[in-house]
């Protein structure tokens, strides 16, 4: 049962800016998705938490519009997505995507990367005028210096920095982060974090996270959600969510935290 | 019924054949630009012309040293200009390029977007408004259409060049022996047949390699199995389109010389 906690903030509620409905997705005989309703709100951030393995990231590429479902549809601001994977998309032009592994171009050094999306679709923009939107995204994760260096010369959370000023620099509309913070030890995973909510108030995006790291979701969430069996079983505001009595959300925070 | 490996093999088969047509498709309506096109050129052409070299000079020395060594004494040696310089332009030129380009490129093409899938740089394309076929495939498929058939006869050349080598310079073959018959009995139509196989060739390499890396699934272990699978795949693909190819292509010069007099 979905819980539907009503909560005040000062977000914009009165429409969703990403409304997924009855969202159904199978591989093969696996049913990962199961009638998936949620709403997200414009410039909230909204952390999806749940266990492995339950449909998480397949959400994700959903609203990103890079899969298509069996069943059901996503709206983006009340204009339903096919799911095509297409070129010319305007869609996929207001959304963007942190991903897990940071998915550099690995045959690109960190400059050239970073202004990929220029290149491919604001190609009268001057030389100079881009060079400028590269180095302020690189300075606003950090990483000023490096356009020269290739993916493979980065540390794990270095890729993941230049893969959000890869996101930065075009200035999507919503951001989806794929686990920003695994892999990565607690130091660097704060400095994501931080990015994180830096982000949203640069470019006043509306997030989704989908993460384990209970830490990173408390610090970057405006609502959490639990997903559960192919479907969100509970949407919240960081408050109201660690009082929900649920057995599994119990099980999940524990086992979250190192007891001493 | 359909047991699930044949449901697999025709839903693979649908979906190469998808591609390729999307591809085409793309290649007409929104071209890739040049630069990406230029670059693929020189990987696939300029940087694969020392093995074409080596492989059509041998194969030219081998065919000219054994048919001198077989025809000489029946005084049958004068054929063997024709006979390496015929069998180089329509059957070894073409099929022996395209295993070295499989061996070479394919597999470079599968591994490279086998790796690209697997680590989540193709769904970065998507993800950016980019569409993964036109950026990483259509290049590719130009470049490898228009590359194939001027490596085919660069090999042609050099095989003729090293059967000359061994016929005259080694065997003591009057130069004039070894060219005069090729202008009697080399045929526009013979470039031609070279120039198709090297042109279907091209877009059979190019379009499996990438359809097999396109669609790896399963980490490094993953990209291995594609890999493999497109060289086996591409290898006997190209074996028996070669077959159909000559049969249509000779066929071809029945009808037409039967029709126009040639």
């Amino acid at each position: 049962m979905v819980t539907q906690e009503k909560e005040e903030s000062d977000l914009h509620r009165n429409k969703p800016m990403i409304k997924v409905h009855d969202l159904w997705k199978s591989y093969g005989n696996l049913q990962v998705l199961k009638g998936l309703d949620l709403e997200i709100y414009e410039g909230e951030t909204l952390v999806i938490l749940g266990r492995s393995g339950v449909g998480k990231s397949v959400l994700l590429r959903q609203i990103l519009g890079i899969e298509k479902p069996d069943k059901g549809y996503v709206e983006i601001s009340g204009q339903r997505i096919t799911g095509m994977p297409d070129t010319g998309d305007e869609h996929q032009k207001r959304v963007g995507m942190l991903f897990q592994g940071s998915a550099m171009f690995d045959s690109m050094n960190v400059g050239d990367n970073t202004a990929f999306y220029l290149k491919q679709h604001e190609k009268k923009l001057k030389r100079d005028e881009r060079k400028n939107r590269v180095d302020h995204a690189l300075k606003m994760v950090g990483l000023e210096g490096t356009q020269q260096k290739m993916p493979s010369e980065l540390s794990g959370g270095m890729r993941k920095r230049a893969a959000l000023a890869r996101l930065i620099v075009y200035r999507p509309e919503i951001i989806l982060y794929d686990e920003p913070t695994t892999g990565l030890d607690p130091m660097t995973a704060m400095q994501i974090n931080d990015l994180i909510n830096a982000t949203k108030k640069e470019l006043n995006a509306t997030s989704v996270v989908v993460t384990h790291d209970i830490r990173s979701a408390l610090e970057v969430g405006d609502r959490l959600a639990y997903h559960e069996d192919g479907k969100i079983v509970h949407v919240a505001s960081k408050e109201e969510f660690l009082k929900i009595k649920d057995p599994a959300i119990h099980s999940f925070f524990e086992n979250a935290f190192v007891k001493w | 019924m359909f047991n699930s490996k044949t449901s697999k093999f025709f839903n693979d088969l649908g979906s190469y054949f998808l591609l390729v047509s999307t591809v085409t498709w793309l290649c007409f309506k929104r071209p890739p630009s040049w630069d990406l096109i230029r670059d693929q050129m020189y990987e696939i052409g300029v940087r694969s012309l020392p093995v074409v070299a080596i492989t059509g000079f041998s194969t030219g020395m081998v065919l000219a040293a054994q048919a001198y060594f077989q025809l000489s004494d029946k005084g049958l040696a004068s054929a063997t200009g024709l006979m390496v310089t015929k069998a180089m332009l329509v059957e070894l030129g073409p099929v022996l390029t395209a295993f070295m380009i499989t061996g070479r490129v394919g597999a470079a093409i599968c591994a490279e977007l086998g790796t690209m899938r697997v680590t989540e740089q193709i769904d970065a394309l998507s993800s950016m408004a980019v569409n993964p076929l036109s950026y990483l495939v259509a290049p590719r498929f130009i470049a490898g259409t228009v590359m194939l058939p001027i490596l085919t006869i660069f090999s042609c050349a050099m095989g003729v060049l090293g059967g000359y080598i061994i016929a005259v310079d080694y065997y003591g073959m009057p130069s004039h022996s070894y060219i005069d018959p090729l202008r009697d009995q080399i045929h526009l139509y013979d470039v031609f047949m070279g120039l198709v196989k090297g042109f279907v060739f091209g877009i059979i390499i190019i379009t499996i390699s990438s359809y097999k890396g396109m669609t790896t699934r399963g980490g490094a272990a993953g990209v291995g199995r594609s890999t493999t699978n497109s060289v086996v795949i591409c290898y006997s693909v190209i074996l028996v389109g070669n077959f159909l190819l000559t049969v249509f292509l000779n066929n071809t010069y029945t009808y037409l010389k039967e029709q126009f007099w040639w």
